[in-house]
């Protein structure tokens, strides 16, 4: 990425993107844009077409409401959208691609624009102090190594990817990153072009930071949840609210396999239970759970961050999957969301891998 | 005048003492009840066979970490327990699970209730990041000077409901200055009084409410009025509505949690309420924007709509809403004023039927063309 096509940004580049929308919108490039856009204290992901409300959009807001991912999931799950445009982060984009995966998305009509991210501030933070924006991030974000177009986890789904580190101010420098991305800037006449040594210095630096600040998070956060024990008392102030599931871009079951009535039983047998161990914790779906939900997503766990967002309890639940994703991911030599042509592991068969399982 | 057994000392370890009388008298199988974990003190519902573990527990702790109405239903749900287990839980999880029972979500068979005047609970989250010590002291000692504990729930702290209806046993804690030394154990029911009659210690005759009772009552009513107030004149439109619930990140937590939302699969998640491709195209067209996901608020309503009836207004949902939306006091506001229409109080009785189960041909004439 030697150049980049340049965007004026005076005003910052949320309204420089918000402009560039509202332009390929005029041009009827899109039907419609899928954007943040800021409704009294929150920020939601609103579809429109209309430029007039794009001038409330703030793209790359400061907290993540909701995944980026699952709003595409509601968008398309029922069939392909119109032509849209869509602006998000890097993990956002990587959740729709495994959902792609999994069939609840489809992504055919949709132009991807990433941008260059800081990471967001923790939902309950933001809330408390909303000048916390942009100052305290969640964990994840902190130690996130695919922030930008950088390293070999970049999203192939990109369609342009919009540069602001290191980059100068005033400006956005776009890339464009597909045949799509290149005929909406040609068609936009955005062709001036700008070295992009600097953008390329910054992120390679923040790269390398994240690499080693990332490393030493997670091999602190894999001691706490050591053995069974390890993790039942990292688990243990879990109320079941299941809000991490919910929130998950990747957890997209109607009906989630815990809550399956197998898994109930009669109070007698309960009794039998508490009898047996002198003491039955209420409930001891706990664990299972968790463990479950590892197992069944972690291979496509882009460690967004939202379940540790949502939990009310504080448990450190986005570090520990992140933990158990990288783990698990490393194995198969998976990245997830990188490219929608890579079919995910459990999904396919091999007939040489895995051979350090096998009886000898 | 009630029976009521005195056991000198506080009412925790007097409480303990009853449940470990239960249990070695063999009156009950076992115990549910709020226990401390051995590795990381945390404190949930545990059901307890062994004697030795009732060390263990802290009845009357002031958190609530799930509504024991929902764990009940949970555990009885498939089939009632066999075997009679006393369980400690507050008035608006008793309630809960009354609520639960009449929705065929489980059964009072076997059950002995053991209840308090309850001075409330905080919230889980001041209970995750504040000094557990500290409020523990603060608790216990705002309860032993007849007051309510500062900071406790904001639907604990207008809670009209703190003397339990229905419950086998009784301890009066809210309002009481005894708390600290003595632990009466009131019997409201015939099952009540036969399980305190073998018990040490002696009994007496006397009224389970006192000024103290009435004090608190008093004080939790000038509470809903302040914190009320203008809730109300915010809920009056939809303008309102949709501001309050803007920062609602869709995680539905408020309804997992929620005792009274037992649907194994909600209405709100099933393809009914999703959007077809076609459907953005026309509201698209229609509106010029599409909050996507779509129905954010169509959800809240419509829970509103399934649960208003027999909310018990326990306040789970504002504790796990990670968007600090004061969703029980919304919830517990329009749930009053539908219960009202019907003079209906949920969980007081089971003989009650849910009101949108029965039909009176003289009923809501006032709503009639």
């Amino acid at each position: 990425m030697k150049e980049g096509h340049v965007l004026k940004a005076d005003e910052g580049a949320s309204k420089a993107l918000a402009g560039l929308l509202k332009s390929s919108l005029e041009k009827n490039i899109f039907e419609a844009v899928l954007v943040p856009v800021r409704t009294n204290e929150g920020y939601n992901y609103v579809l429109t077409g209309n430029t007039d409300l794009l001038n409330k959009a703030e793209i790359m807001p400061p907290v993540m409401s909701i995944q980026g991912g699952k709003v595409l999931q509601a968008l398309t799950r029922h069939g392909k959208s119109g032509k849209i445009a869509t602006v998000m982060r890097m993990c956002e984009i990587r959740a729709a691609v495994e959902l792609s995966k999994l069939e609840q998305t489809d992504l055919e009509n949709v132009l991807f624009i990433s941008v260059d991210c800081n990471g967001v501030t923790p939902l309950s933070d933001y809330l408390e102090d909303s000048s916390s924006a942009g100052k305290k991030f969640r964990p994840l974000c902190e130690i996130c190594t695919s922030f930008s177009l950088v390293g070999d986890e970049q999203a192939q789904a990109v369609d342009i990817h919009a540069a602001t580190m290191g980059v100068d101010k005033g400006q956005v420098l776009l890339f464009p990153m597909s045949p799509e991305g290149e005929g909406m800037l040609e068609q936009l006449g955005i062709d001036k072009k700008q070295d992009a040594g600097n953008w390329v210095k910054e992120t390679e630096k923040l790269q390398k930071q994240r690499t080693a600040a990332r490393k030493k998070a997670l091999t602190e956060i894999k001691e706490t949840i050591k053995g069974l024990n390890g993790l039942v008392e990292a688990f243990s102030r879990c109320i079941e609210c299941h809000n991490c599931r919910s929130v998950c871009p990747i957890c997209y079951c109607r009906l989630c396999f815990s809550d399956k009535e197998t898994f109930r039983e009669t109070g007698g047998e309960y009794l039998d239970r508490a009898q047996a161990q002198g003491v039955m914790k209420c409930t001891d779906a706990l664990l299972r759970f968790h463990l479950g939900r590892m197992s069944h997503m972690s291979l496509s766990c882009v460690s967004c961050g939202m379940c540790e967002d949502a939990c009310p309890m504080d448990i450190p639940v986005g570090q520990i999957f992140s933990v158990v994703a990288e783990r698990s991911q490393a194995i198969f030599d998976y990245v997830p969301g990188k490219s929608s042509d890579e079919s995910q592991p459990l999904r396919t068969f091999e007939l040489d891998e895995l051979t350090e399982v096998e009886d000898k | 005048m009630l029976k009521v057994l005195k056991i000198n000392k506080e009412v925790s370890a007097g409480t303990r003492d009853f449940l470990r009388y239960l249990l070695d008298s063999k009156k009950v199988r076992s115990v549910a009840v709020l226990t401390r974990e051995g590795t990381s003190g945390w404190v949930s519902y545990s059901l307890i066979s062994d004697p030795e573990k009732v060390a263990e527990t802290v009845p009357f702790y002031p958190v609530m970490p799930y509504n024991a109405g929902k764990y009940l239903s949970l555990l009885t749900s498939k089939g009632p327990f066999d075997e009679p287990v006393a369980v400690v839980l507050r008035p608006c999880e008793q309630r809960a699970f009354v609520e639960l029972v009449k929705r065929q979500q489980g059964s009072l068979d076997n059950i002995i209730t053991i209840s308090s005047i309850c001075p409330g609970v905080y919230p889980l989250k001041t209970f995750v990041r504040e000094n557990e010590d500290k409020l523990l002291k603060d608790y216990w000692s705002a309860a032993a000077d007849g007051k309510l504990p500062e900071g406790i729930r904001d639907t604990c702290s207008y809670c009209e409901h703190f003397v339990p209806a229905g419950a086998d046993i009784v301890v009066p804690i809210a309002g009481e200055q005894h708390t600290g030394k003595e632990c009466k154990l009131f019997a409201l029911t015939e099952k009540g009084a036969e399980l305190l009659k073998e018990m040490e210690g002696k009994i007496e005759e006397s009224e389970l409410e006192t000024k103290g009772t009435e004090a608190i009552r008093q004080l939790r009513q000038k509470n809903e009025e302040k914190i009320l107030a203008d809730l109300e004149k915010k809920l009056s439109g939809l303008d309102g509505l949709v501001e309050m619930f803007s920062t609602c990140i869709g995680c539905h937590g408020c309804r997992s949690v929620c005792p009274i939302c037992y649907c194994r699969l909600c209405e709100f998640d099933s393809s009914r309420s999703e959007y077809e491709a076609e459907k953005y195209k026309t509201e698209l067209q229609k509106r010029g924007g599409v909050r996507t996901p779509p129905g954010s608020l169509a959800f809240q309503i419509g829970r509103m709509i399934h649960i208003g009836l027999s909310c018990v207004a326990c306040g789970m949902c504002s504790d796990v809403c990670p968007a600090d939306i004061p969703v029980a006091n919304i919830f517990s506001k329009t749930g009053k004023a539908v219960q009202d229409v019907f003079k209906y109080i949920p969980g007081k009785d089971i003989e009650d039927k849910i009101p949108v189960t029965t039909f009176e041909e003289e009923e809501l004439t006032s709503v009639e063309d």
